[in-house]
């Protein structure tokens, strides 16, 4: 029983240069990793890592170029109809900014009883429902008919959260769910999510840049860097003892190679999904040569704790 | 602001300044007033607009007849009231429904994109080739002249617009975040458009279907004026002036002041579509 | 502390600053007072309606245009700023006083390259062509870490990534070498690794220039590693100033000591609760309405007299803070 991906890959399409040449860029790179009930994965990367495009592809909203996503047992892309009601019912999102993932057009009720209408439930099922989601969340009851703008942003994720939970999900899949909030605020919201899984045995999925929360909150961790998993590793395990040059640069224990003048990650393209080197070589303060014309696999280092690199 | 002395009375400075923000609102007042006089035209007009009076044709405005009469006794006023119905009311008809199909075509294509995108705007272009005066008189050489045959015209012409002008504000729409959190909680791709988009849309919408009002407004009475659309005695403004032209030299006011009538609605369509446009500015982002 | 001198190069006292809004006027900065010293980093850190942006836009008179400074002065290098006329500064701004914006992405003109951007400053105060000026610009961008220069020089802002951009901006912003940098979140919108190099960039030239920075930040924790003073700002009002050491080992403001309680630390057992303050940042359009405290609501330390008017500053002059009940010191 898991949500699991598996050697999963996403590229864009960026344009097609003459004559014939497609260009793309690689979203998601051949990524395996699970969610399991009760546990946290927690995912750590900077921007243009893919870690958000990972969550999109658990949450069933983009297709795998290559690869697939397993949902307890059965594969994503052959489900029928009846297949994504279950999986809709049970896998649900947190995004960062609860003020751009809301609809601000319509009240707080709306935005929580939005999942149960899909679902068919009336009226005074949805009223009902509501006003236990709120507990649940800690939110008070007069928010209800207010509209987002009049509520704070903490209070807003909270109703983000009280959505997710509307349809009774058994996976939580949560892309950098504090960043966008006030650091008086964030605390309060991360006891909330430890909570609710504790008390409800969810499998979640905790993405985030800041490393300590994930550590904080993660059973097992994986590092990603331009679309790739670097490390895969307990959290206990990768903060005591990383192994990849890349982890050890984001526990701040090493410095990185100063940036390249050209484009940055996010934007960076390359004209096959699988290229020859390692990509973190324009970075990495232990770069080889080996390193740019052999692009390591991820290998286990240690007993279940894995890494790309060759000398690990 | 101090309170007020006597408890129950407002303020002088709080009236003023509610009417102040109420003035701010006037276009609506107008459009209230025209819809008063579509669907109730006899509050103004008591007369009879098909009532004939042989005895008094052509008869200059009087204190009787406010606008005089035509050639066969009616009464000009009533029939210019009565047809403000007919003109204002079927072009808001003929607009709104456009506005409907092409909101719904458009939206679809624009969140649906692939093939259906594709058939939908092939579709669209077809449609919107079509200049409308060949087109009602196609239709009306099949089925003859008439209200329906031009309502039918017009609203295939003008729903293409609408297409377009929808899929192309839901194509940046459905990027924003709150689309991809409605579809991770099940909504369907119809109530997307429906639930989520409508909403984000309808500024604009409101705006350009007001003043799409105006502009089918000089449509239908342009046809009806040929002959294609309102046949007599239905009372429709640019029948009326139709059947003015030939008494010109006797009875001057007898086109100018259906005219003045057709020229009010058109106005007012545009004004309010200005309006509307002034308070929707940057809307489309929060 | 090195031996530096500790001449007060902008004193700030008593501002208060209001917007415009709909028919009123809203408080958003209360009497906050500060003195920045040349060869130190006093970081401004605040959240949502704390007011820390509006105080530095107001330091340099860049309030947008529904602000005003209602009362208070800006004193730099002896002249109050507020009575400035806009010519005289003008002149300042760039020159003396330097500041590095939040996004550098949109701070940039898309349409220029970076090196006649960075160059600017020199164009503007010292009346050098963009050819003369380019080996000076080319020179700071050295200094700040930039190694392919040229190509930097050369490049269109879309062109270079957000750390980068942000190393322009500051080589930009100390090009007429001024005695006081305003930098307003330049991190926030970085990579964490990223976040890193610049705030260590940023000491490093306050060192070798002797500049008096003032760094805003949301974040407590991470200007705790390059500030020499900190000054935190909760609902317009300051709560609380000090040494670095002393506000975050022994602070006494209660939302200080909460701020630095809710973050994670080495004891927390895996998955554990987190020590969180209650309630919610103040919203900055209801922030004026009560009198008192700002942080009564959600503070665990409230007594009656927190209610009824704003705590005076106590403590040392080293040290203050503003509360009735403030934490004790062990």
């Amino acid at each position: 029983m898991s949500l699991t991906a598996i050697d999963t890959s996403k590229r864009f399409l960026l344009g097609r240069r003459w004559p014939l040449k497609t260009e793309y860029t690689v979203g998601v790179d051949a990524v395996t990793c699970e969610v399991l009930p009760g546990q946290t994965l927690g995912v750590v990367g900077e921007s243009g890592s893919g870690k958000s495009t990972l969550a999109r592809l658990m949450l069933g909203l983009l297709t795998p170029s290559a690869g697939h996503i397993e949902f307890e047992g059965k594969s994503v892309a052959s489900f029928g109809p009846g297949e994504w009601r279950s999986f809709r019912q049970a896998v649900q999102p947190i995004f960062q900014d609860p003020r751009s993932s809301l609809n601000w057009r319509h009240s707080i009720e709306r935005i929580i009883t939005e999942p149960l209408q899909n679902f068919g439930q009336s009226p005074k099922q949805r009223a009902e429902r509501s006003l236990v989601l709120l507990e649940q969340v800690r939110l008070p009851t007069h928010i209800l008919k207010r509209q987002t703008s009049d509520v704070s942003g903490g209070q807003l994720q909270r109703v983000a959260i009280a959505r997710a939970l509307a349809l009774d999900p058994r996976y939580l899949i949560c892309d950098e769910p504090l960043s966008a909030l006030d650091v008086s605020v964030q605390a309060g919201v991360l006891n909330l999510l430890l909570d609710l899984q504790a008390s409800r045995n969810l499998a979640m999925m905790f993405i985030s840049h800041d490393l300590e929360v994930v550590r904080h909150v993660s059973d097992r961790v994986i590092v990603m860097y331009r679309g790739a998993v670097m490390e895969d590793a307990p959290a206990g395990d990768l903060y005591r003892k990383p192994r990849h040059p890349y982890t050890q640069v984001l526990l701040g224990r090493s410095a990185p190679l100063p940036e390249d003048v050209t484009t940055a990650p996010s934007v960076a393209s390359i004209t096959s999904a699988r290229g020859v080197r390692c990509p973190f070589t324009d970075r990495c303060p232990t770069r080889q040569d080996r390193c740019f014309t052999e692009r390591p696999k991820l290998r286990q280092v240690e007993p279940q704790h894995r890494a790309a690199c060759h000398f690990a | 602001m101090a309170a007020p002395a006597v408890p129950g009375a407002v303020s002088r400075t709080a009236a003023l300044s509610w009417l102040g923000s109420a003035v701010r609102w006037w276009p609506l007042g107008l459009i209230a007033i025209w819809l008063l006089v579509i669907a109730v035209p006899g509050l103004i007009a008591p007369q009879n607009p098909l009532t004939l009076n042989l005895s008094n044709t052509l008869g200059a405005p009087s204190a009787q007849n406010w606008f005089g009469t035509d050639e066969a006794g009616r009464d000009l006023w009533s029939r210019c009231v009565w047809g403000v119905r007919y003109s204002l009311g079927i072009s808001i008809v003929i607009v709104f429904s456009a506005a409907a199909i092409g909101t719904l075509i458009g939206g679809l294509a624009g969140l649906m994109r692939g093939w259906i995108d594709s058939l939908l705007m092939r579709t669209t272009d077809v449609f919107l080739a079509f200049p409308y005066l060949i087109l009602a008189i196609a239709i009306a050489s099949a089925v003859g002249p008439g209200l329906t045959t031009v309502v039918v015209a017009m609203t295939a012409v003008w729903w293409p617009g609408y297409a377009r002008m929808v899929r192309g504000q839901v194509l940046a729409l459905k990027e924003l975040a709150f689309v991809e959190g409605a579809r991770a909680a099940g909504t369907s791709t119809l109530m997307i458009l429906v639930r989520h988009l409508l909403p984000h849309l309808l500024p604009q919408l409101s705006a350009r279907v007001s003043m799409d009002v105006g502009y089918a407004v000089l449509a239908l009475t342009g046809l009806s004026f040929l002959g294609l659309g309102a046949q007599p005695p239905t009372p429709e403004l640019g029948a009326i002036i139709a059947d003015a032209r030939s008494h010109l030299l006797e009875a001057w006011w007898y086109t100018t002041l259906p005219g003045l009538f057709v020229l009010a609605a058109v106005i007012s369509s545009m004004v309010v579509s200005d309006w509307l446009e002034n308070r929707t500015k940057g809307q489309f982002a929060r | 502390m090195s031996a530096v001198s500790t001449a007060t190069i902008a004193d700030v006292r008593g501002l208060t600053v209001a917007y415009h809004s709909g028919d009123s006027w809203l408080q958003v900065v209360r009497d906050v007072s500060f003195q920045i010293r040349t060869g130190e980093i006093l970081a401004i850190v605040g959240e949502t309606g704390s007011g820390k942006s509006t105080t530095a836009s107001a330091m340099i008179r860049m309030l947008p245009r529904n602000g005003r400074v209602v009362s208070g002065s800006v004193r730099f290098a002896g002249e109050d700023l507020l009575g400035l006329s806009d010519r005289a500064m003008r002149r300042l701004r760039g020159q003396d006083i330097a500041y590095v914006p939040q996004q550098p992405m949109s701070a940039f003109n898309p349409t220029m390259t970076v090196g006649r951007q960075v160059a600017e400053p020199l164009v503007i105060h010292r009346s050098l062509s963009y050819r003369a000026a380019a080996p000076k610009a080319a020179q700071r961008l050295r200094e700040m870490g930039i190694h392919e220069v040229d190509r930097v020089m050369r490049s269109y802002p879309h062109e270079l990534s957000g750390g980068m951009l942000q190393r322009a901006m500051i080589a930009s912003a100390m090009i007429c070498q001024p005695r006081l940098l305003i930098a307003d979140e330049p991190t926030s919108a970085l990579d964490v690794t990223i976040q890193r190099q610049i705030l260590e960039l940023i000491k490093q030239v306050q060192i070798e220039y002797q500049l008096a920075v003032v760094l805003i930040s949301h974040d407590l924790a991470v200007v705790s590693h390059v500030a020499d003073r900190i000054l935190v700002l909760y609902g317009g009002r300051a709560a609380e100033i000090g040494p670095t050491a002393s506000m975050v080992n022994a602070p006494r403001h209660p939302y200080t000591r909460g701020l630095l309680r809710s973050t994670l630390t080495a004891e927390l057992g895996h998955k554990a609760k987190l020590a969180s303050l209650a309630g919610y940042p103040p919203n900055p359009l209801e922030v004026d309405r009560e009198p008192g405290c700002p942080f009564r609501p959600r503070c665990h330390r409230a007594e009656t007299e927190c209610s009824v008017a704003f705590p005076p500053l106590e403590g040392q002059p080293s040290h203050q803070w503003a509360c009735y009940n403030p934490e004790p010191t062990a």
